[in-house]
């Protein structure tokens, strides 16, 4: 399955069936037993020589919308699901629930803004989406209370290896997990889970890692990457280009010191372009994973995505190939890890 | 009227760039009218002739050129600065795909900074022009030979169904466009006793040059223009938009000429075209304001379809209105050549 | 080229009073040329040619103020004609006919948005009578600005459009063979709403219009943003807030320049306008382009222009009009 496959998949926290469906009959030959648990999580599972656990995760679910209300002349009132930045939203294009209804989201014209109107940003909570309903009676025939709704944004290669798509975060680390399943031989038992709901607060990782209590935990991620016009040099966070960026310390997680030399160690082996990820700030699913039972030597790989939680995320073509062979590299050799 | 909107929606021609699609539109013209030419400044014209010679001429006129943006800089990280042609508005920006015309096609998106890097009142502001660039994925070193300074820049927004309404950029205001073209269809099959000409034109959106000097090229005895008006949304506030879906919107007020209008409105209702008024005290900011004042003057009629989301990628717009928009085009122009007396 | 400039952008001559520009020019025009002056004051030069008629186009006046009303102590007040900033009238001084001096001053300078309704001229007249005496209501000024060499710059008031006015100059002193119907147009009132190159378009009916005037640059701190660099060469005009060029004519420039090896370098302005928006729209409509000189502090008594953009701007105006179209 290719990541433009992955990528044009609707699967809003919640809202994760197609892209479990898609990711378990990919995966399914190259494993010793695939399960869905109850929260929704996929937990693929590879027998290991070394009576040991790594579980490396990889949420499944993206950033979107859920219908909260249809008004008298046929327009839909939402939420937005995930951390979405209001700014990008007005003039978008959305697909409304399972019939993938298509839908803008709408802005009055700006000429009949007032000044003050132009100065500040429309809250989410004022917006609405147009599906060319003419009445409530009409949009409810096509939607319901409760459909998910995403972006609808097209696959795009551009410029120099970009590539734009939706929902980037986290089908880059879905990509690399699965690519793990299909090509490593890993000394541990190893557990591939692709979560569910990691952007409404990290709900599927908490349940995975309860029930697999891995010694290792290994995130795959895709993160924030700032190097956008006018950006301060030091707030980059990570870089476009330079490769897979590997977290020190996060709001939710610290790093174990030797799992992290240990990935510089085989990028550098394998000539694999690395970087730190420069901030404290964020958090993903590493935070549960180091916390959870007796607790796990945690890190994270992550490719930078510029534009991140919008309809065009914009990731660099190597930097998911080297991503993705660094997580192969990390899960055939984890044994050499020192203990700490 | 599906296939000639989505024909009409994907040409070229963002404001003072129409040569980019003027090609193309003069063979959508060739295909039904007669005598189609295009002048120094990119205006389409064609003509549907009645044979009678120094007949009356009513111009019916709908503009062509579309909103969008023009390359402004080019910084060291090859980020692209631009300035807007037409009204963009800055809001809608952020998250949008675009297409740099230079050399070569350019594709590129329009991000914005992290809300990290943004203090707390920078995150409750709007995105000025100024705030936003275009990420090509290309360094300036790559970009040097593909794109320049003073390229026009196109926004991405694919026609659309849903509904009875469409959704497409720049429909503004090519559904106009497309109401003339369905107009002709029924006027063509008529005995005619004045010329038509139907013109797209260049610039509107800049300051309505194109129209300005088209009407002093076919100096006509009548003009029908169409263009776009605001369309009723929830946001919008009741009396300064027109309800969608239900027709098409006669514009009253000093730019339009009294005779002909009350005139129309007669044909409209006799003829059951379903319509709505629309009162403009001013300029009705339409190529009709400039128009109007060509030459020793021009009566100036002004048929607008209402559009949801004007000068945005998500342009909405009632495939019904634009349909009464091109009957009620039509059955006025054949009232007047009944009628006689365009000329005094 | 600096004596002629500095005597050009010394002359004061704001929008509807451009008389003595136009002996200035009148003066300095080959004997060879022909020469009309049309109803607004238009001074148009006419070099015969069999081939497309090509107009040029700078603009004489320049920004300044006009007396509305004389106070009890002898104060002017005044409003602008065209465009004056309230940042640059603030402590300038200005000049009247008969070269009275005034200085532009308020009351409290610390006031928040300060209009130039504020403002009022300090002539130094004793009370009411005198000062309706030298500078009754009505009268036009416009803003001292002397003219300097810096570095490889020229300074002065006026350099809008007095840079450009020297361009056509220089080109009808330089001017060799040519095909080209040539009509090199010194128009007033630009900036006052392109009045001057309007009507002289009418009249003339070109089939090209290229406007000569200044633009901004790009390359101050936390100023404009845009593209234009002093000393970047000629611009050849994109866009304005006016016109988009049209996209022959700016091929044309672009071509000429090439062919040439004039370093040229492209303008895209977000405000303001020239001569070129005012000539498009004529009849039925003329392709129309500019040449701008990159200026910074536009419509200040210290505008700032490069020699070497004059020059290249020169040479690409001769070479366009040379050129067999």
């Amino acid at each position: 399955m290719t990541l433009q496959e992955l990528t044009m998949l609707d699967g809003v926290s919640g809202d994760e069936e197609a892209v479990r469906a898609a990711i378990w009959k990919e995966i399914a030959p190259y494993c010793d037993s695939v399960r869905e648990d109850k929260a929704g999580n996929l937990i693929a599972f590879k027998k290991g020589k070394i009576p040991k656990k790594l579980m490396m995760c990889a949420h499944m679910d993206e950033v979107g919308f859920i219908v909260k209300g249809i008004t008298e002349e046929g327009y839909l009132k939402f939420a937005a699901v995930g951390g979405i930045d209001g700014r990008i939203l007005l003039g978008q294009r959305v697909r409304v629930g399972e019939k993938k209804v298509p839908g803008v989201i709408g802005i009055k014209a700006v000429h009949m803004t007032t000044p003050e109107e132009r100065k500040t940003c429309v809250k989410i909570a004022d917006m609405y989406m147009d599906i060319g309903a003419k009445d409530k009676e009409q949009a409810e025939q096509a939607v319901s209370l409760g459909d998910y709704a995403a972006f609808d944004s097209g696959y795009v290669a551009f410029g120099d290896h970009k590539i734009k798509a939706k929902a980037l975060d986290d089908r880059v680390g879905c990509l690399a997990l699965m690519q793990v399943l299909k090509e490593a031989n890993c000394p541990y038992d190893l557990y591939a889970v692709f979560t569910v709901q990691e952007e409404v607060g990290v709900r599927g990782a908490t349940v995975a890692a309860y029930q697999v209590q891995p010694d290792v935990g290994i995130v795959l991620e895709g993160t924030v990457c700032a190097d956008t016009y006018e950006a301060p040099e030091h707030l980059h966070v990570t870089t476009l280009g330079k490769g897979p960026a590997f977290s020190l310390i996060e709001r939710t997680s610290k790093s174990d010191k030797t799992l992290v030399d240990f990935l510089v160690q085989t990028a550098e082996k394998y000539n694999i372009p690395w970087q730190f990820k420069r901030t404290g700030a964020g958090g993903n699913e590493a935070g549960v994973l180091q916390q959870t039972g007796c607790g796990a030597q945690t890190a994270v790989i992550s490719v930078p995505c510029r534009y991140i939680h919008s309809s065009v995320s914009v990731a660099d073509e190597r930097d998911i190939a080297a991503a993705t062979r660094l997580a192969v590299k990390v899960a055939e050799t984890i044994d050499e890890v020192r203990e700490a | 009227m599906e296939g000639l909107l989505e024909k009409l929606c994907a040409l070229q021609g963002v404001s003072g760039f129409e040569k980019m699609g003027s090609h193309a539109l003069g063979d959508l013209f060739r295909a039904k009218l007669e005598d189609v030419w295009e002048d120094r400044l990119g205006n389409v014209f064609g003509y549907i002739r009645c044979g009678k010679p120094n007949a009356p001429c009513i111009l019916l006129e709908a503009h062509y050129d579309m909103i969008g943006l023009i390359v402004n800089q080019i910084d060291d990280s090859g980020f692209v600065t631009f300035v807007s042609s037409g009204g963009v508005d800055p809001r809608i920006l952020p998250g949008s795909e675009v297409t740099i015309c230079g050399r070569e096609q350019v594709y590129g998106v329009i991000g914005m900074k992290p809300p990290h890097i943004l203090s707390a009142a920078e995150q409750k502001k709007a995105m000025k022009m100024t705030d936003l660039a275009i990420d090509t994925g290309f360094s300036r070193e790559q970009l040097a030979e593909k794109i320049q300074v003073g390229d026009p820049v196109t926004l991405s927004g694919p026609l659309i169904f849903m509904h009875d309404m469409v959704c497409s950029r720049s429909l503004d205001d090519r559904a106009g466009l497309a109401s003339l073209f369905l107009a002709a269809e029924q006027l063509k099959r008529s005995r005619l006793q004045v010329d038509i000409c139907i013109q797209a034109a260049v610039c509107e959106e800049t300051g309505q040059q194109g129209a300005r000097c088209g009407a002093f090229a076919v100096n006509p005895d009548l003009a029908i223009v169409v263009d776009v008006t605001h369309g009723a949304t929830p946001d919008g506030k009741k009396d300064r938009t027109s309800p969608v879906g239900e027709g098409t919107v006669v514009c009253l007020g000093p730019n339009i000429h009294r005779k002909h209008a009350k005139q129309l409105l007669a044909v409209l209702e006799k003829q059951h075209i379903p319509y709505h008024i629309e009162v403009e005290e001013g300029n009705t900011g339409t190529d009709a304001w400039v128009v109007q004042v060509v030459r020793g003057g021009i009566p100036c009629l002004l048929l607008s379809i209402p559009l949801k989301y004007m000068h945005t990628t998500i342009e909405t717009i009632s495939k019904n209105d634009i349909q009464a928009t091109a009957d009620a085009i039509a059955a006025y122009v054949k009232f007047v050549s009944e009628q006689g007396g365009l000329r005094q | 080229m600096t004596e002629q400039l500095k005597q050009l952008t010394q002359i004061n001559a704001p929008s509807g009073q451009e008389e003595e520009m136009r002996q200035f020019i009148r003066a300095h025009i080959p004997p060879a040329a022909e020469i009309k002056e049309d109803a607004l004051g238009n001074i148009i030069v006419h070099l015969r040619g069999t081939g497309k008629k090509m107009m040029f186009a700078a603009h004489m006046d320049e920004i300044g103020i006009m007396v509305t009303y004389v106070e009890d102590n002898g104060y002017l007040r005044f409003t602008n004609v065209g465009g004056v900033s309230t940042a640059n009238a603030l402590h300038s001084k200005v000049v009247f006919p008969g070269g009275i001096k005034g200085i532009i001053t308020t009351g409290d300078s610390k006031k928040k948005d300060l209009k130039l309704a504020d403002m009022y001229i300090d002539i130094g007249a004793k009370d009411k009578e005198e000062a309706e005496k030298l500078a009754p209501i009505g009268t036009t000024g416009v803003f001292c600005g002397a003219f300097d060499e810096i570095g490889g710059c020229v300074s002065s008031k006026a350099l809008d459009d007095r840079a450009g006015c020297y361009v056509l100059l220089e080109v009808l002193q330089q001017i060799g063979n040519h095909e080209n119907d040539l009509y090199f147009v010194f128009t007033v009132q630009e900036e006052i709403g392109l009045k001057g190159a309007k009507t002289a378009a009418y009249g003339i009916e070109p089939d090209i219009g290229i406007a000569v005037d200044v633009t901004m640059c790009g390359d101050g701190i936390d100023g404009e943003k845009m593209a234009v660099k002093l000393g970047g060469g000629a611009a050849i005009k994109v866009r304005d807030s006016g016109m988009i060029a049209h996209p022959a004519v700016r091929s044309l420039l672009v071509e000429t320049a090439r062919e040439h090896d004039i370093p040229f370098q492209f303008e895209v302005l977000s405000g303001g306008t020239t001569d070129a928006s005012g000539i498009q729209i004529t009849k039925n409509g003329t392709p129309a382009g500019a040449v701008s000189i990159p200026c910074r502090y536009i419509h200040s008594s210290v505008e700032l222009v490069n020699k070497e953009d004059l020059h290249s701007a020169v040479q690409l105006i001769r070479a366009v009009a040379e050129k067999t179209i």
